[in-house]
């Protein structure tokens, strides 16, 4: 059963693309607040 | 149909109803009823431009992919993602400014008009007739997700419950107008987020975790787990364009145009984003899981999230997740009523046969046009054989085509002329409608795409080739 799991390419695609446009999300808020201050 | 289920619907109605009715003793003004006033926060503003955004294919047709093909179908996910989080790091807050700058615009074509400084009102009335077009469509499109849900969760007969339906949203849409929506869509965005995480998490551990989830799928298909199974390069950019339908979709756009001040777009940006990328994981986990859980296979597979809630959940519990469904489908259908409104109201009746209409009368034009409207859907959406999905992708790809590049250059391209917007506007909506009806080829492309590239390409030779806009579109360009 251990050698049963997505591929490595697919969880890259979900892993990667997606959570990272929430991540830089919150790092444009930051600059955003620190450009008014 | 279950006593438990039927009442959580009830109350749900109920509570949508009343928000309408609240509102409408609240609504002074054409701008309150289109726009709010420019009254929203950031939280609210991201939950409604995501749920208006998420039509039923959240909760029907994404885990319904995943569910019939496995993980390649993450692919239009990904597409959509990253369109969304572009539209909100470039356009939002630029958007929100330039239609306050330009006239104090509620509505797109009312921006392209007072942006271009254009007199003529072709602008103004070639996108209002794009508006009313695809989105007359789209809502019909709608109206049969939400008669397929009646019908099945109340067992009623499919033109019953599609009157239902109508009935209901275009209440509330009529009564309250962007008021009430934004806030229902509020109401109706915690609801379809709560349900896409609770459903898959629960089915998962019920299935004895998620190795063994994994398993189960791998015997069913192994290629289900794998994202390029069957997909070829032309395949995964047809899914990817997705995305760049954002820039164009006008329910959405008036969210940002609504926002209370321009400096909340970073955080409604966060609120946006995570709402989306949750939901939309949570959907691929609900259909994944749908292969792990259920035993004998779906007739159906868009029906996947509605099965695993019946079997899953005690009938109390699974009527308020089911009634998020209604949401995804009512909360979309309701927006895009209320831009035709706007559309009919401000655009037609407004600027061409009334020019000095009351406030009291141009709210009232706009109720009418949402009642007139909604029975043309209707009546399109009486024949149970009606195409959901082609429909919805469609509109989708006609509104990005027409005004996406059209909006995106306006916010950043000074030397952008009214003739440009003209040209680019009518190429990619004309584009859009011929490739669809071509096949074959490079013509299975998404006709999103072409569009999307022949209306940029149209505005930037219409924009050069005339002379130039006038110093004062440039100043307000500037100020902005």
């Amino acid at each position: 059963m251990d050698s049963v799991s997505l591929s490595m390419a697919t969880w890259l695609l979900i892993a990667i693309p997606m959570p990272l446009t929430v991540v830089l999300s919150v790092i444009n808020y930051f600059v955003s607040k620190k450009g008014e201050n | 149909m279950s006593l438990g289920i039927s009442f959580a619907f009830v109350v749900y109605l109920f509570i949508m109803m009343s928000i309408g009715i609240y509102f409408y003793f609240k609504t002074n003004d054409l701008s309150d009823y289109i726009l709010g006033g420019r009254s929203l926060g950031p939280g609210v503003a991201a939950l409604s431009a995501g749920a208006s955004d998420m039509s039923g294919w959240l909760l029907l047709g994404l885990p319904g992919a995943l569910y019939a093909s496995g993980m390649n179908s993450i692919w239009i996910a990904i597409g959509l993602t990253i369109g969304a989080f572009l539209n909100w790091q470039f356009v939002a807050s630029r958007l929100r400014i330039y239609t306050e700058k330009a006239g104090n615009s509620i509505t797109i074509p009312d921006y392209l008009e007072n942006r271009f400084e254009d007199s003529s009102r072709a602008l103004r009335v070639i996108s209002a007739f794009v508006i009313l077009v695809f989105f007359t469509i789209y809502v019909s499109s709608g109206l049969v997700g939400g008669a397929i849900l009646f019908e099945r969760t109340f067992g009623l007969s499919y033109q019953t419950a599609l009157w239902i339906g109508a009935v209901v949203i275009v209440g509330y849409t009529f009564l309250g107008g962007f008021m009430a929506v934004t806030l229902t869509d509020f109401i109706q965005g915690i609801l379809m987020f709560c349900a896409l995480i609770i459903v898959p998490v629960i089915a998962i551990n019920l299935t004895g975790g998620w190795d063994k989830m994994i398993f189960a799928v791998n015997s069913v298909n192994p290629s289900h787990l794998d994202a390029f199974t069957g997909m070829t390069a032309m395949g995964i950019i047809s899914l990817m364009a997705w995305g760049l339908g954002y820039f164009g979709q006008p329910h959405i756009l008036t969210r940002f145009m609504a926002l209370k001040n321009p400096k909340d777009a970073p955080m409604a940006q966060i609120v946006g984003m995570s709402w989306m990328v949750i939901g939309l994981l949570g959907a691929i986990f609900t259909g994944f899981a749908g292969i792990g859980f259920l035993d004998a296979p779906l007739d159906n597979p868009e029906t996947v999230f509605i099965v695993l809630t019946e079997t899953i959940f005690n009938p109390w519990v699974a009527g308020i997740l089911l009634a998020a469904i209604l949401s995804a489908i009512m909360s979309t259908i309701d927006s895009q009523l209320l831009v035709c409104s706007s559309a009919v109201a401000e655009d037609f009746y407004r600027s061409i046969l009334k020019k000095d209409a009351s406030q009291k009368e141009l709210v009232w034009i706009g109720r009418i046009a949402v009642l007139i409207l909604a029975l043309i859907a209707t009546a399109f959406a009486s024949n149970p054989q009606s195409r959901v999905l082609d429909l919805v992708s469609y509109a989708w790809g006609g509104f990005g085509a027409a005004f996406g590049p059209v909006v995106i250059l306006s916010l950043f391209w000074k030397k952008m002329t009214r003739n440009g917007a003209l040209a680019g506007m009518i190429t990619g909506a004309v584009t859009v409608i011929v490739w669809k009806n071509l096949s074959g080829g490079i013509f299975d492309v998404y006709e999103i795409l072409p569009g999307f590239i022949l209306c940029t390409l149209a505005i930037i030779i219409g924009s050069l080739a005339g002379s130039g806009p006038s110093e004062s579109i440039k100043n307000t360009f500037d100020e902005v």
